[in-house]
């Protein structure tokens, strides 16, 4: 189980998992005004609770993914419950009517199948894989799980001391205390801001109360996509899902969040100090949300700058000038927002002359662009990169269903639309746009004996 | 929480092979016919794996696979801490990294963009303290340009005095950051109370103190001493045509000369007459454990019940360290233990992180449970679902061709034998619950400890 503090900090694996399947629209005649879903075949219906099944045969090994989305996450969540999505992800798990504490772990195990969950800023999903011949025990217990769990006060508690465990982790490990850094830096005064993990104190503070709460507020049919992918019969799947869901209803209405998307004009420089050899850093550049027509355009801005050894940041400020020993870029967009980031870690604290290095590239691209050769580049990574998820049900159902819950999942069709319509003009104008050398976060992690610059 | 294909390999190696492989073969015999086991011609059955053994001693293993566009193609070599002295380890891991930056008729840049533009990958590394591997990943279109420049790296490699400079530095930086994150400090105090003074155990810094006098020529020497086809196996997964694959690595790599294994630098495990630990202490909020035992090595008869027990003891959420030490005492997130399939002196261990004050019963509650399997026969209920658990986490490891390239590639590479990837599953059946009980006494007798704290601990 594990909080999932932004897709940007996978840095360029996460670009990939979230421009997957373009290989048909990279194959297809230019100009379409819109591609075909990259996903076809696939299944859609809505149930009559009100939850959307979809359901996605792939029949190229005996395994099948199920992955139930819930719109809801950290940025859901108000300062007295901070951590509530994430605590409630783990509680998930912990017991229902019918399956005793330590019983659906079992049970999975007992089949050969794994679970895990993932609570985000926007988004949380719990998954089960397992050999395709158990699928239907899959959605069972994730069904169950969702409808069903106890919230068993002694199990809250215990649970409550393992996620003190896991921010302890956190605070311990210098990536994972860099991003919470440049998340809140960057997006004050907005909820994605917040901490998943919440904090010690609001972590003492919930209850069984509260999470029934928070459930019925947000485990609402209408907020909840389920994903089944791998070798399977849609039709059975689709009237398994019938029955299980059948009593499922929602009781309250989700409430809209609104927040005013900040603007930054300034750079902000924060810093911490760890026991490390080395420095950690992230430069952080806000930009759009999901399904924002500039989307695409930054993400293959991100992969010319940073993804991949032929970038420019690897080849010009770690091979040519060797400022850095690990340098990446990428585009991560989320619900509302999305942030533009450059990650590297340094031999000693050189972040002036690397900032000035970042600074001068950003204005170039700014001022001249970027090649055809870099473009095809990037899309050539970007095709290939699908291929490579597309062996995975897990991978597969993980999309679909972010993009699902996050609007339509026809909206990759356009995103790959948009992405197969870059030029190279469309990043020079993205960069200008997003990428200000006057404006941004720098997060920094350095050796306890330097901080002075 | 599933282990996974990378942690299965990221230890193993030849040590033992010839004698390994005969053993397996033996082994193997009881599920497939022989004319599979090892073919110099085309068996198409069971794994509709293609085996070739060149004349100049290269193996090669082709899967046809024409589920999707992805194709794999690597070659392994055995390489790394177990071949290397302690006057120069580091180097199979600093040769790698040189590797791919410059041949007689690319330069570093050429290579990384006519790969890049196809949308292929080249990577090279280090894989366990016994192999290291190059990798091809690509798609059908970059196929034919990505296998040219991924042989001229294999064959043609230059490893100018400039590269190998730059990758000095940037290797001797990687190995100082190696402690930045506590669970890395905990794991290299840990390998270094194991394994004692040999070179399997040396610190990072040590490492890092010898990679900086590692010159060109002596890369240039340990080319030619690990790249020899004799020491190589190369998998190809994908949609490929067999023959032509077999063409184009025969018109290169075939052409080599054969050349010899590399002999490993005798390894066995210092003799542990009582318990080992050492406590270190750092700024950090957690505390982090590691506390291991010998294990079987690969091919070892032994070798799938270990397996078997990591899947009882802490492998999943549903094992026992996660249930009586998360799910009930609520100590930790993270539990859990790992085995990884080695031909070299291997172990056994269990990790976890939690608060300074939980310490003492973190550490009891693991000792616990590794006691409880030498002194309790396993339930026959626990023990089917953790070899069921076993068996179906292999077959979802095995879902990408750059996985089943892996496990096809390491097994041969490592004596095993490729068809050691199917007989594996029908090891794991076979295992008991005494046979359970008999490894875990035999193994499990001093430990290891290695622990990093923000606090003094006393004992």
């Amino acid at each position: 189980m594990v909080s999932k503090y932004k897709k940007a900090f996978r840095t360029i694996s996460w670009l990939i998992l979230i421009t997957c399947f373009t290989a048909a629209l990279f194959h297809s005649p230019a100009g379409l005004a819109k591609t075909a879903s990259p996903f076809d075949p696939y299944t859609k219906i809505k149930l009559d609770s009100g939850l959307t099944l979809i359901v996605k045969e792939v029949h190229s090994a005996p395994i099948a993914a199920v992955d139930i989305w819930v719109g809801t996450g950290a940025k859901n969540e108000t300062p007295e419950i901070a951590g509530i999505s994430h605590f409630f992800e783990h509680m998930l798990f912990k017991g229902t009517g019918k399956r005793k504490v330590g019983e659906i772990a079992q049970a999975i195990k007992a089949v050969g199948g794994y679970q895990n969950a993932e609570t985000s800023l926007d988004t949380t999903h719990y998954y089960v894989v397992v050999p395709s011949d158990k699928v239907n025990l899959a959605l069972d217990i994730e069904a169950d799980a969702i409808m069903n769990s106890s919230f068993d006060p002694q199990e809250i508690e215990r649970e409550r001391q393992v996620i003190l465990e896991e921010k302890r982790l956190k605070e311990d490990n210098p990536q994972g205390k860099l991003g919470l850094m440049v998340y809140q830096t960057l997006f004050t005064g907005t909820p994605y801001a917040n901490d998943v993990l919440g904090t010690s104190d609001t972590l003492a503070k919930i209850n069984h109360d509260t999470f029934v709460s928070y459930y019925q507020r947000y485990y609402r049919p209408d907020n909840i996509v389920a994903v089944v992918v791998g070798d399977v019969n849609s039709e059975q799947i689709i009237d398994q899902a019938r029955l299980l869901f059948k009593d499922f209803k929602g009781s309250t209405k989700k409430p809209a969040l609104e927040f005013k998307v900040p603007t930054f004009d300034k750079i902000e420089r924060v810093t911490a100090t760890m026991q490390v050899d080395q420095t950690y850093l992230y430069f952080g550049f806000p930009g759009p949300g999901m399904n924002h027509r500039d989307e695409a355009a930054l993400s293959l801005l991100g992969v010319i700058m940073g993804g991949g050894a032929g970038s420019r940041l690897n080849q010009e400020i770690l091979e040519k000038k060797q400022l850095v020993n690990e340098i990446a870029a990428g585009y991560s967009a989320m619900e509302k927002l999305g942030m533009f980031v450059i990650y590297a870690r340094l031999k000693k604290d050189q972040t002036v002359t690397l900032e000035s290095e970042v600074q001068k590239m950003i204005s170039r691209i700014s001022n001249q662009g970027v090649t055809s050769a870099e473009l095809i580049r990037a899309k050539a990574m970007l095709r290939s990169d699908i291929a490579y998820t597309t062996e995975s049900d897990a991978n597969i159902a993980s999309i679909i269903g972010e993009y699902q819950i996050n609007g339509d999942l026809e909206d990759a069709a356009i995103y790959l639309t948009n992405l197969q319509n870059v030029t190279a003009k469309d990043v020079q104008r993205v960069a200008k746009t997003y990428l200000n050398p006057k404006a941004y976060v720098l997060a920094r992690i350095v050796p306890q004996e330097v901080n002075n610059q | 929480m599933k282990s996974s294909m990378n942690k299965l390999f990221s230890k193993s190696g030849p040590r033992y092979g010839i004698l390994v492989g005969l053993v397996c073969l033996g082994l193997l015999a009881n599920f497939y016919q022989p004319v599979a086991a090892d073919s110099t011609s085309t068996p198409q059955t069971p794994s509709a794996v293609i085996k070739k053994i060149f004349p100049n001693g290269l193996t090669l293993l082709i899967k046809p696979n024409p589920a999707n566009e992805v194709v794999v193609v690597n070659a392994f070599a055995r390489m790394g801490a177990l071949y290397e002295t302690k006057e120069n380890r580091g180097i199979s891991k600093l040769m790698q990294r040189v590797l791919l930056k410059g041949t007689t008729t690319r330069n570093a840049q050429d290579i990384v963009y006519q790969t890049e533009s196809v949308g292929a990958s080249i990577d090279s590394g280090i894989d366990s303290f016994s192999s290291g591997s190059v990798s091809l990943k690509t798609t059908l279109n970059g196929l034919d340009t990505g296998l040219k420049v991924y042989l001229d790296v294999l064959l043609h490699p230059t490893f100018s005095a400039k590269e190998v400079a730059k990758e000095k530095e940037q290797m001797v930086q990687q190995l100082l950051a190696a402690k930045d994150q506590p669970t890395g400090a905990a794991f290299q105090n840990f390998l270094g109370l194991f394994y004692g003074d040999q070179q399997l155990g040396m610190p990072s810094e040590a490492i890092a103190k010898n990679v900086a006098t590692i010159t060109r020529e002596d890369i240039m020497t340990w080319y030619h001493h690990i790249y020899t086809p004799a020491n190589m196996v190369i998998s190809v997964v994908g949609k490929v045509d067999p023959q032509q694959i077999e063409t184009a690595l025969q018109q290169s790599l075939g052409k080599r000369s054969q050349g010899e294994k590399p002999l490993p630098v005798t390894s066995s495990l210092p003799s542990r007459g009582s318990d080992r630990q050492l406590i270190t202490t750092r700024d950090s909020q957690a505390i982090f454990l590691i506390l291991g035992y010998p294990a079987p090595q690969s091919g070892d008869p032994d070798y799938p019940a270990m397996g078997v027990i990591n899947y009882i003891l802490g492998s999943d959420m549903g094992s026992r360290l996660f249930v009586e030490l998360r799910d009930k005492k609520g100590l930790a997130y993270n539990v859990s233990t790992g085995y990884d399939i080695a031909n070299y002196p291997s172990y056994f261990y269990a990790f976890m992180a939690t608060a300074p004050a939980n310490y003492p019963a973190a550490k009891d509650g693991i000792l616990k449970e590794f006691a409880r399997l030498t002194t309790e026969p396993v339930p026959e209920k626990e023990l089917e679902v953790a070899k069921t658990a076993l068996k179906g986490s292999y077959l979802m490891e095995h879902e990408t061709n750059s996985a089943q390239g892996r496990f096809l590639g390491s097994y041969e590479l490592m004596g095993l034998g490729y068809l050691y990837d199917e007989a594996y599953p029908h090891l794991i059946e076979k295992v008991t619950a005494q046979d359970i009980q008999r490894v875990a006494a035999k193994y499990f007798g001093h430990y290891s400890l290695s622990v990093v704290s923000p606090v003094e601990i006393k004992e």
